[in-house]
């Protein structure tokens, strides 16, 4: 102890001694994860990248150099825009559904009542099944003449529509079959974060008088924002990336009016072998989602609690 | 005498009538809150239903229309032939010993990387943890690709170890680092340092106060985990070659050939790798959404 | 420090993206050697890695050539790769059927079973890596892409050494199907798809409506009979499916679905060639309007995307491949059945009927080469082709004459309506298959979504099949 100064030197350079280790530990917590991810990961993503700048065909082992050519048949691609559009409608219509039913889903079944086992695990039933089963399952049920609904329908005299084969619908359909699919899922991470909200803030606000619809958007709501964000972002980049659905219940049909951007790349890359294109349009997805997923990084501080 | 018996009479003021409208209200929620639940349940529930009454259906009675809603007669030759005619049981194990290990590398790490990414300073935080993040945006159904040929110049296509290695530094990894740091962004900062102060170093406190607490979002995280393993088709097709290692998605498809889909057999092996998990969450759900201890924390 | 670090990983990095390139370019046993080399030329800039990569390549490449030379002349201890499709059974039946010819030539075979939906997509990656098998099937007119892309070995002179194998019994337009260009034939046929009309003898009895059996001895067995028969099952009973053209297990719209009833109305969906897309002419469109009032006016066809298998019992006629009667029987049905030709069009006897082919093919770029050629000339041959007639039906005349075709065994329709549905038909008509192009993949796609935005009702017949023929001409064959 040699006086005031020396306290404080001696304090000081303590704190930063805690902040070095504390930073040395950070770096070591991550290094797995992130030396794991870079390689196997990180490193594909750039290989995609290189490969856009070929023309490499799946069938040939070599390829060549061909600059900027994939990216301009990019530009003047007409079933690349119609594709673009056509998941850009996806996401819009899954997202705001998703979080909305997902939400209402964990407000009902949070609480422990007689049977709230059964129904949570009804609702997390489909998340189970394969994809594959369940979009060959639902294209069965959507058929026109002997599907499920058609032939309910027909039992009402009323005469469904080509469900499947009508190319306004084929979208809204794929959108319907994924939401149910992954409602489960989410509304676990919900109710998991809607649980974790200390009791004591519903207490103290019944006692002054709020109502559960205002206990939920002021105390539920807020508390969850890490989760919502997390259920946003997950659900943006998922249905930007949406494929086996598509595949599976109506193989981008009719025509390519259920074409979406994963189902493009696959086509191009499997079915016409033309990986140097296919690696074009990848590279082109991923900065779609990064541009959005940035966008809403961004936004984080503004409505997610905790995140300063 | 008569005011005893004024009090036996109900009281016709509005303090009691409250009550009962209050209680009529209550009754109403509560109907209307199973009835929702029940028709939810029935729509999330009925492919299932379909799946499983299929399963144990005779072929001719699979393609009857209209459908047999409950099968007649019952036979359970469909699970036996996957059994015994296909190799079932060695692709249920593969896919289990895999799904697991995934599961324990994916939880191990995610937890360190989001906790260290949501609660300590260092330079680069958000940066590598925005690299991470990007991780998630590029399809698997492209880096596939490279990612094989890769592994193959390896020599190391056609077996487990890729299955393994690839989730758990993938998606998976992406999704669980993600999933974590959200959460212990929600652990109070007071916690950690009152620990510090009192002289534990980082792996002290993760170990003993952080992970405790977590509880509800690992069981997430393993369940998120262990169904993306144990569901994934597309990296178990393009690296296994061999049909002893094959995944049961892959022995799924097996099961359709040039003449079509056989449905009760493809129904009895995807009821046969869904049920299973099923009964495990029911038996679990309660457990990890209950966060008793958290509360408590956090007040 | 740190930036050391940094720097190094990005120097990982960059080797490890190499790796993957360079490991395509160089194929499987080289890339270790590519990938220190790689990693060494890591440090510099893009630009020069990518020379790098170039340079090493073609070093691997050669040290591969000379690599794969040495490992083509001895037969001795290799280990041939054979990719099918199918379950355990055909793998363990496929090891007996090939067990004398390891024993002869010292070698062994590792069958690798591919789930058939996505048996191209895998065959394809590991074209890519370089992993690609020795031996492998391959069906619905894909071949011609991997040919034309210099994968596939010649077989004309395995086939023509061996014995055994009797190249005169082919049907000379299957055995002849894959002579692009230099009159090679770089695939043996196994399979071959004549179709013809499953209908259920109950339904029709109990609906009152006359049989397709009545109508071939009356002469009157024609696609506008046909559709006139199933409207009158339709209206009769709304639930029943009158004919279905489309077969179980295939896309819907593809080329495949109405080949038939184009050729048989003197139409064609391309020349001989594959060089020019010809359904636009009046015969076509006619047949495609035929088919459209058939689901939409009349209700007697399918709607599209259906379904219903015949097994249900709910579908009047249906068009399927010869090997679809096995699961008929199989299914323990409880109707009558049996079997018809396919119906005459505006072209009568002239109508061919469509056939595609499954074939043998040899990876021409592989380490066995003249292993797996021989393999082939064993595997396909007469005695062993006869063996596996209760499987495939093949394009031989020994085997398509025996019995075994026409009295396939209990449960089956009386041998002379298969003869008179299969062999009879194929006789009289004769057979023809679509040349394959460079991009038949996506021909098929165009022609399929020609025929989904038609049905769907988003274009009339004439202008869909016009935009079909536009979004087909890029991938026919050049003249």
């Amino acid at each position: 102890m040699t006086g005031n100064n020396g306290n404080k030197t001696s304090l000081l350079k303590n704190h930063r001694n805690i902040e070095y280790l504390d930073a040395k530990w950070g770096y070591a917590f991550i290094m797995p994860m992130l030396i794991g991810f870079i390689i196997i990961t990180i490193a594909p993503v750039i290989a995609t990248f290189a490969f856009s700048f070929t023309d490499r065909s799946l069938m040939k082992v070599h390829a060549n150099f061909t600059g900027l050519q994939n990216y301009k048949q990019l530009i003047g691609d007409k079933v690349f825009r119609n594709t673009m559009l056509q998941t850009l409608e996806f996401t819009v219509l899954l997202i705001p559904s998703n979080l909305i039913l997902t939400l209402a889903l964990a407000v009902l079944l949070k609480e422990k009542f007689k049977g709230c086992g059964f129904f949570r695990t009804a609702v997390f039933t489909p998340v189970v099944t394969s994809v594959v089963v369940w979009g060959v399952l639902w294209r069965y049920i959507f058929q026109t003449e002997n599907g499920l609904i058609n032939t309910i329908l027909k039992m009402f005299n009323v005469q469904g529509p080509q469900w499947l084969m009508n190319i306004r619908l084929a979208i809204p359909i794929a959108v319907f079959v994924t939401l149910i699919k992954g409602l489960g899922m989410n509304m676990i991470i919900f109710i998991g974060a809607m649980l974790d909200v200390p009791q004591d803030y519903y207490e103290a606000a019944s006692l002054d008088g709020a109502t559960k619809w205002q206990q939920f958007l002021y105390i539920t709501l807020p508390c969850i924002t890490p989760s919502i964000f997390l259920v946003v972002i997950m659900t943006t980049i998922g249905s930007l990336k949406v494929f086996g659905q598509v595949k599976n219940l109506s193989n981008g049909g009719p025509g390519t009016s259920s074409y979406v951007m994963v189902f493009y790349i696959y086509q191009l890359a499997f079915k016409n072998y033309d990986f140097g294109y296919a690696s074009a349009v990848s590279v082109m997805l991923f900065l779609m989602i990064v541009l959005l997923t940035i966008i809403q990084w961004k936004l984080r501080k503004n409505w997610v609690y905790y995140e300063d | 005498m008569k005011t005893e018996e004024k009090n036996n009479i109900p009281a016709a003021d509005g303090f009691n009538i409250q009550n009962e409208n209050a209680r009529k209200r209550k009754i109403f929620l509560k109907a209307l809150k199973y009835i929702v639940c029940i028709i939810v349940s029935v729509i999330m529930l009925f492919p299932m239903y379909w799946m499983l009454t299929t399963s144990f259906k005779t072929p001719m009675n699979v393609a009857k229309f209209p459908p047999q809603w409950w099968p007649n007669p019952w036979t359970l030759a469909n699970y036996t032939e996957i059994f015994y005619k296909h190799p079932f049981s060695k692709y249920l194990w593969n896919s289990l010993y895999i799904a697991a290990l995934v599961t324990l590398g994916v939880v191990v790490f995610s937890s360190l990387a989001g906790y260290a990414f949501a609660k300590i300073k260092f330079k680069g935080n958000n940066v590598l943890f925005m690299i991470i993040l990007c991780g998630m945006m590029m399809p698997i159904e492209v880096t596939i690709i490279p990612i094989y040929i890769a592994l193959s110049g390896m020599q190391l296509a056609d077996r487990h170890i890729g299955l393994i290695i690839c989730p758990i530094f993938g998606y998976c990894g992406a999704f669980g680092t993600f999933l974590m740091r959200q959460f212990f962004m929600t652990v109070p900062d007071e916690l950690i340092q009152s620990a510090k102060i009192d002289g534990a170093t980082q792996p002290k406190i993760f170990v003993h106060i952080i992970l405790p607490m977590a509880v509800s979002s690992i069981a997430t995280l393993i369940i998120f985990t262990f169904l993306q393993s144990w569901n994934d088709y597309l990296l178990p097709l393009v690296l296994l070659s061999s049909s002893d290692k094959y995944t049961l998605p892959i022995g799924l498809s097996l099961l359709s050939n040039e003449d079509g889909m056989k449905w009760e057999l493809v129904m009895a092996a995807a009821t046969f790798s869904t049920l299973p998990i099923l009964v495990v969450f029911y038996l679990c759900q309660n457990k990890f959404m209950a966060s008793l201890s958290m509360s408590g924390l956090k007040g | 420090m740190r930036k050391k670090v940094l720097s190094g990983m990005m120097g990982f990095v960059l080797a490890a993206s190499l790796l993957a390139a360079c490991g395509g370019a160089s194929g499987s046993g080289t890339t270790a050697a590519a990938a220190k080399a790689a990693a060494t030329t890591a440090a510099a800039s893009k630009a020069a890695t990518t020379q790098a990569a170039a340079s090493t390549a073609k070093a691997a490449a050669t040290t591969k050539a000379a690599a794969t030379t040495k490992a083509a002349s001895s037969g001795s201890g290799a280990t041939i790769k054979i990719a099918i499709w199918g379950d355990d059974a055909r793998k363990a039946k496929l090891q007996a059927t090939l067990d004398p010819f390891c024993k002869a030539n010292n070698c062994s075979v590792d069958i690798e079973l591919v789930p058939i939906a996505d048996f191209y997509d895998k065959l394809a990656s590991q074209f890519g890596a370089g992993t690609a098998p020795d031996v492998f099937w391959m069906a619905d007119s894909k071949e011609a892409t991997f040919i034309m892309n210099g994968w596939c070995a010649n077989l004309k002179d395995a086939i023509s050494a061996d014995k055994d194998f009797d190249y005169s019994d082919f049907y000379p337009d299957a055995i002849n199907s894959t002579n692009y260009g230099d009159g090679g034939v770089y695939g043996v046929p196994f399979s071959f798809g004549p179709r013809i009309i499953l209908w259920n003898k109950t339904l029709f009895e109990k609906l009152g409506v006359k049989t397709p059996q009545q109508c071939m001895a009356d002469g009157t067995w024609t696609y506008e009979t046909m559709f006139d028969l199933a409207a009158k099952i339709h209206t009769a009973d709304s639930s029943k499916i009158g004919v279905k053209l489309w077969q179980v297990g295939e896309t819907k719209n593809g080329v495949q679905a109405y080949a038939d009833i184009i050729s048989a109305n003197g139409a064609q969906l391309l020349d001989e060639g594959s060089t020019k897309f010809m359904l636009n002419s009046e015969a076509g469109i006619k047949t495609i309007k035929q088919v459209y009032s058939a689901m939409y006016t009349t209700g007697g066809h399918a709607k599209p995307g259906d379904d219903t298998a015949f097994v249900s019992g709910n579908v009047g006629m249906a068009r399927e491949a010869y090997s679809y009667m096995k699961k008929v029987v199989g299914g323990n049905v409880n109707f009558e059945w049996s079997v018809a030709p396919q119906p005459y069009g505006d072209k009568g006897k002239d109508g061919k009927i469509f056939t595609g082919y499954a074939y043998w093919f040899a990876n021409g770029k592989g380490k066995n080469v003249d292993l797996s050629k021989k393999l082939i000339a064993f595997v396909a041959n007469k005695a062993n082709q006869t063996a596996w007639a209760d499987t495939f039906l093949t394009p031989r005349n020994s085997v398509m004459s025996s019995s075994a075709i026409t009295s396939p065994g209990k449960g089956y329709p009386d041998s002379s309506a298969i003869s008179k549905a299969v062999v009879d038909a194929i006789k009289e008509r004769g057979l023809f298959a679509y040349r394959g192009t460079a991009k038949f993949t996506q021909l098929q796609d165009a022609v399929t979504q020609g025929y989904e935005m038609i049905w769907s009702g988003a274009a009339d017949v004439e202008k869909g099949i016009k935009d079909m023929g536009t979004a087909v001409e890029p991938f026919l064959n050049k003249k």
